[in-house]
């Protein structure tokens, strides 16, 4: 019925209105997979959650299964979780420390670097032609950016920081911090029934929700949060980013009076001694403008599924499954340098607020899947979704700020341009293509 | 009560007021008593749910704690305090129209403790949550908690709750249990 999808149709070229079909379709769920998931560098893990040779971890990239390794020589590597024999799963645990992992069926056995190590009677029952080394597991490649890992498939791709682009130098203003950061895990995962996209665009660039669909929460936390309660427009200043490769973001920069609401009793009070003492070396290191956004609450994706909220400091992960349906993997972002106790507050907040009983994200799943059922309906799924808030406001390079701003903060800027993002792959033959498609609209 | 060893199951009739004390537990959740509820939770409650990440059984890393790993809750009095309040403010768009929850509490034990005024108690739970027109979730847990008796009266002190999905399947875990 929707073969032959003409993805042009389905996202207007400034991203502002979209088939509901893109949230829906298992054709074009399966396009993705392939033009998108296949093809996009997709986090895997951070330095902290395998720090030690022969730690591993296991993880999906789209729907591929994959296993994340630091190899005895230090070095991460990951590479298909699927026996290249009969094709079984061959390591069932999240994660673990191990030599080798050995396959349940036949005994195969592979290496911490995904090359076959042992084969069980192989000189008795394979021919002296079999290529054992054909039998090496598909590797990914894999780039760090400041501890965080990520993996392509595409050996096309840019490099993970050219992909990155202005977005790492956001970033900066919590990775490159004296010490840098990481992840406390492992993921908490809780499966949603709506589309990934949902998810992505909200972190993106949503702030427009953030005072009616959490204003239970927001009541509860009190404090400068109460000025968004309602449909409050949001505070003066605050903008919206979008990046070249569809990363984008929306800040409101000079909210640190609201971190010490949002945590509890004494770890506000270390949080707002560590803000303190941070940002003038933060200053003297990054600038003005990330001092400014270091303060700041602020949530952006990085394309295509991985988003983050700075000052709850929540790290997550739209794992998709299928076009309606999604698995939410959370971590918790911290500083390195950070007393224990106040990593362990801070991991607190963020498993209160945006866990699995988060009372903030409790809000979101219910409306995600929402957005994504209603278009089971026949009639229903010809209806376009609008994304046209703040159309026409961008601007290219402001004067303190890299890549593609928008104010107010209340906008769908960040949303268009990952759409944008997501519609240029979905057509694209080549990385070329996509480099040079993109580097047109983002040209300074 | 000073004589009774550690470990030890109670006997028939405190066996039985402690079962009444879950069994009302989960009659005033269900009907969304959290008030009268939160009466029953001492001032120092520890509510915890922790992940349970697939480990091999080789795997030789120290069992998890709220420190050394992730947990869905990790609740003091004060959260669990926000959360009823979360419920109070009228604003819980995804609470209205209410969901349906119904808990079924069993495989009840209780035993001594080296603390007189305490209980061990152990539990196993079945939550059942229909939402909308046909949401349907089902919840199973075991939990270990800690009764302590203040003036004649029983109070949680201290609830773990082993819960029995890693991958949670259904949408949030939004619900006491
Ligand atoms: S399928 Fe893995 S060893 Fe045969
Ligand atoms: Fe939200």
């Amino acid at each position: 019925m929707t073969k032959n999808l003409n993805i042009n149709d389905l996202v207007r070229a400034d991203g502002g209105v979209q088939d509901r079909r893109i949230y829906w379709d298992e054709d074009v769920y399966q396009m993705e997979l392939e033009r998108v998931f296949a093809r996009s560098w997709l986090f895997l893990a951070q330095d902290s959650l395998i720090p030690e040779k022969g730690d591993f971890l296991t993880t999906f990239m789209g729907q591929d299964r994959v296993i994340v390794t630091r190899g005895e020589d230090g070095q991460v590597k990951a590479f298909l979780n699927a026996c290249s024999h009969r094709g079984n799963i061959i390591c069932r645990a999240d994660s673990g420390n191990a030599k080798n992992f050995v396959c349940n069926y036949h005994g195969w056995a592979y290496g911490s670097d995904g090359r076959v190590s042992d084969i069980p009677l192989q000189d008795e029952i394979y021919p002296k032609s079999f290529d054992r080394s054909a039998m090496d597991l598909r590797q990914v490649r894999v780039e760090s950016y400041r501890g965080f890992i990520f993996g392509t498939f595409d050996d096309s791709a840019p490099s993970l920081s050219d992909y990155l682009g202005e977005m790492g130098w956001y970033f900066d203003t919590f990775m490159d911090v004296p010490g840098g950061s990481e992840l406390l895990g492992p993921p908490t995962k809780v499966r949603v029934k709506a589309n990934w996209k949902f998810f992505a665009e909200n972190f993106v660039g949503d702030f427009y929700h953030a005072g009616w669909t959490h204003a239970a929460a927001i009541k509860v936390i009190g404090g400068p949060l109460m000025g968004i309660l309602g449909n409050q427009a949001t505070p003066q200043g605050a903008m919206q980013f979008g990046t070249k490769y569809g990363h984008g973001f929306n800040a409101a920069p000079g909210t640190d009076e609201v971190f010490p609401h949002i945590h509890q009793g004494h770890i506000a009070e270390m949080w707002e001694d560590w803000v303190r003492q941070r940002t003038p070396v933060l200053k003297e290191r990054l600038g003005d403008e990330r001092a400014t956004l270091y303060n700041a609450i602020w949530d952006g994706s990085m394309f295509p599924n991985t988003s983050f909220l700075r000052g709850i400091d929540t790290w997550k992960v739209w794992q998709p499954r299928g076009p309606r349906e999604v698995e939410v993997w959370t971590w918790t972002l911290v500083e390195r340098d950070m007393p224990e106790e106040l990593k362990q507050g801070i991991r607190h907040t963020n498993e209160k607020t945006f866990g699995v009983a988060g009372i903030l994200e409790g809000d979101d799943g219910e409306n995600m899947e929402g957005n994504t059922q209603t278009a089971e309906g026949f009639i229903t799924r010809d209806q376009p979704l609008n994304a046209e808030m703040g159309i026409g406001w961008e601007q290219l390079d402001s004067d303190v700020f890299p890549s593609m701003m928008s104010e107010p903060g209340d906008n769908e800027a960040a949303q268009r341009n990952f759409l944008r993002m997501w519609r240029t792959m979905m057509t694209s033959d080549s990385w070329d293509e996509i480099m040079a498609s993109r580097s047109k609209e983002h040209k300074k | 009560m000073s004589t009774n060893k550690p470990g030890a199951i109670v006997p028939l009739e405190l066996h039985y007021e402690i079962q009444s004390f879950l069994f009302r537990e989960a009659r005033m959740l269900d009907s969304e008593q959290f008030r009268p509820w939160q009466a029953t939770l001492t001032d120092d409650i520890h509510y915890w749910l922790p992940i349970r990440e697939n480990r091999f059984r080789k795997d030789k890393r120290p069992e998890p704690t709220p420190e050394n790993s992730s947990s869905v809750y990790n609740d003091d009095y004060t959260d669990i305090e926000h959360r009823i309040q979360r419920f109070e403010t009228g604003l819980a768009w995804i609470e209205d129209p209410p969901s349906r929850i119904r808990r079924i509490v069993s495989n009840v034990e209780a035993e001594y403790t080296d603390n007189e005024n305490e209980l061990n108690v152990f539990s196993n739970i079945i939550l059942y949550r229909n939402r909308r027109q046909d949401e349907e979730a089902w919840f199973v847990a075991a939990r270990r908690d800690r009764l302590r008796n203040v003036d004649g009266a029983w109070y949680l002190a201290r609830r773990h709750i082993v819960f029995d999905q890693h991958v949670v399947l259904d949408e949030n875990l939004s619900v006491f249990m």
